[in-house]
């Protein structure tokens, strides 16, 4: 009892430093707690949600009836071939890059010739909305369609030449992470085919 | 009741947060680029403000003085966070459109002003009416502001085609700069119109006017 009545003492002496320093860390294991739990509670939906997601872009940009993963060397980006009956009609890749705020992630069709066949942007939720979150519009990233390798985003071009595209106004940074998502995008399938060529695989 | 009634109308003029109060100052030029952002980030920082409101004011008793700011934003985070999660599982079409503006919304400053301001001494009630009102008036501060830069930096107003025929768009307005201006004068124009209804103009923009001066250590007084 003797001990209990000290620590009261002490408590009552010190009030003033320990009761804030209680609360605090009552408050922030509590708001730790409920995030957990939320997290626990949405994660595998959120990630099922993107895969869905990933799953019904890929069947837009190039309709196949399976795609088939292989590895690749960047940690960062899948490859998909794409595969009709026995046919192959051509890869689907993802990439990213740095842009305004944060990571894009796009997602690139590309034919067996090497040519995009469509780009889709998967994720750019932290460029500026109405300026570099224009890079998802159409009017953006359908510039990518039949082109291939080494594409350079341009300023203020009226007529963009062969390998060039027009960057969305005031958003030079997410346009030119875009395009340099696609280059990766390009170099992958570029490197995937180099590997089946030195194996001699087809 | 009266008062009640004063508590929800308020924020949309008498205490504007945009123009009277000058919060949120950072999402509002950062946003506005288009009406329809305005509408998405005020809706959404409504919805952020009833929920912090409500919480703390309903702990307003419990947290003491001196480590209410860290507190707040402990909660107003962890508040946000949940939200940006749930929207996210159960609600990928609200996602969509509203998603880009939640995590935006924890760096914004009309929460944790309306926090300390209001919800830290008022009981429920009255903070929930006030966390509508002033939510009321930031998203219509908003959306004028979106409307104004939109219609001259793009030639269109919600997404349609105005005088983008016949003016050539003026880009500027999109840009930062015209961020800045249009606020600017938004501010002037209210400031007009306050001064003509005998209330004290906005004058001192300084570190005192901050909510959180009273506990800021890099305080300087005004001059």
């Amino acid at each position: 009892m003797n001990l209990l009545n000290k620590i009261k003492s002490f408590y009552n002496k010190y009030t003033d430093i320990l009761r804030p320093m209680f609360v605090l860390t009552i408050i922030c294991l509590v708001t730790a707690a409920a995030l957990s739990v939320t997290n626990m509670l949405t994660a595998t939906r959120i990630e099922n949600l993107a895969n869905q997601n990933k799953n019904r872009e890929m069947s837009a940009l190039l309709p196949a009836q399976n795609y088939r993963e292989v590895a690749v060397s960047n940690k960062n980006s899948q490859l998909f071939l794409a595969q009709d009956e026995s046919n192959f009609v051509g890869y689907v890749v993802t990439a990213s890059a740095k842009g305004y705020g944060g990571d894009i992630n796009i997602m690139a069709a590309i034919n067996p010739d090497k040519k995009i066949i469509g780009v889709s942007i998967l994720s750019a939720a932290d460029e500026t909305p109405g300026l570099g979150a224009n890079v998802t519009k159409p009017e953006f990233y359908s510039q990518f369609a039949g082109l291939s390798a080494n594409i350079t985003a341009i300023k203020n071009t009226a007529n963009p030449a062969n390998n060039e595209i027009k960057t969305v106004t005031g958003a030079t940074i997410s346009s030119k992470a875009v395009t340099k998502a696609v280059n990766q995008a390009l170099q992958i399938v570029e490197e995937y085919e180099k590997s089946l060529n030195t194996e001699g695989v087809q | 009741m009266k008062k009640h009634f004063s508590y929800l109308t308020n924020g949309i003029i008498k205490e504007n947060p945009v123009l009277r109060l000058v919060l949120g100052t950072c999402p509002t030029l950062a946003v506005t680029t288009a009406a329809v952002n305005g509408i998405g980030m005020g809706v959404a920082a409504t919805l952020v403000l009833l929920g912090s409101n409500i919480a703390i004011s309903a702990l307003r008793k419990f947290i003491p003085d001196k480590v209410r700011i860290p507190a707040y934003i402990t909660i107003i985070a962890g508040f946000v966070t949940i939200v940006q999660m749930l929207v996210k599982a159960f609600l990928p079409t609200i996602d969509a459109s509203l998603g880009i503006f939640l995590p935006l919304i924890v760096v914004n400053c009309i929460i944790l002003g309306r926090a300390e301001m209001f919800a830290s001494k008022n009981s429920i009630l009255p903070s929930v009416l006030d966390a509508i009102g002033m939510g009321i008036g930031f998203t219509a501060t908003l959306t004028l502001m979106g409307s104004i830069r939109e219609l001259i930096g793009a030639g269109t107003l919600f997404g349609f085609p105005i005088t983008q025929q016949f003016i050539s768009p003026m880009v500027i307005m999109l840009l930062p700069p015209g961020g800045f201006f249009v606020f600017g004068i938004l501010v002037a124009l209210s400031n007009k119109l306050a001064t003509k209804a005998g209330k004290e103009p906005v004058k001192n923009l300084g570190c005192s006017s901050c909510p959180m001066a009273s506990s800021c250590a890099n305080k300087k007084e005004a001059e």
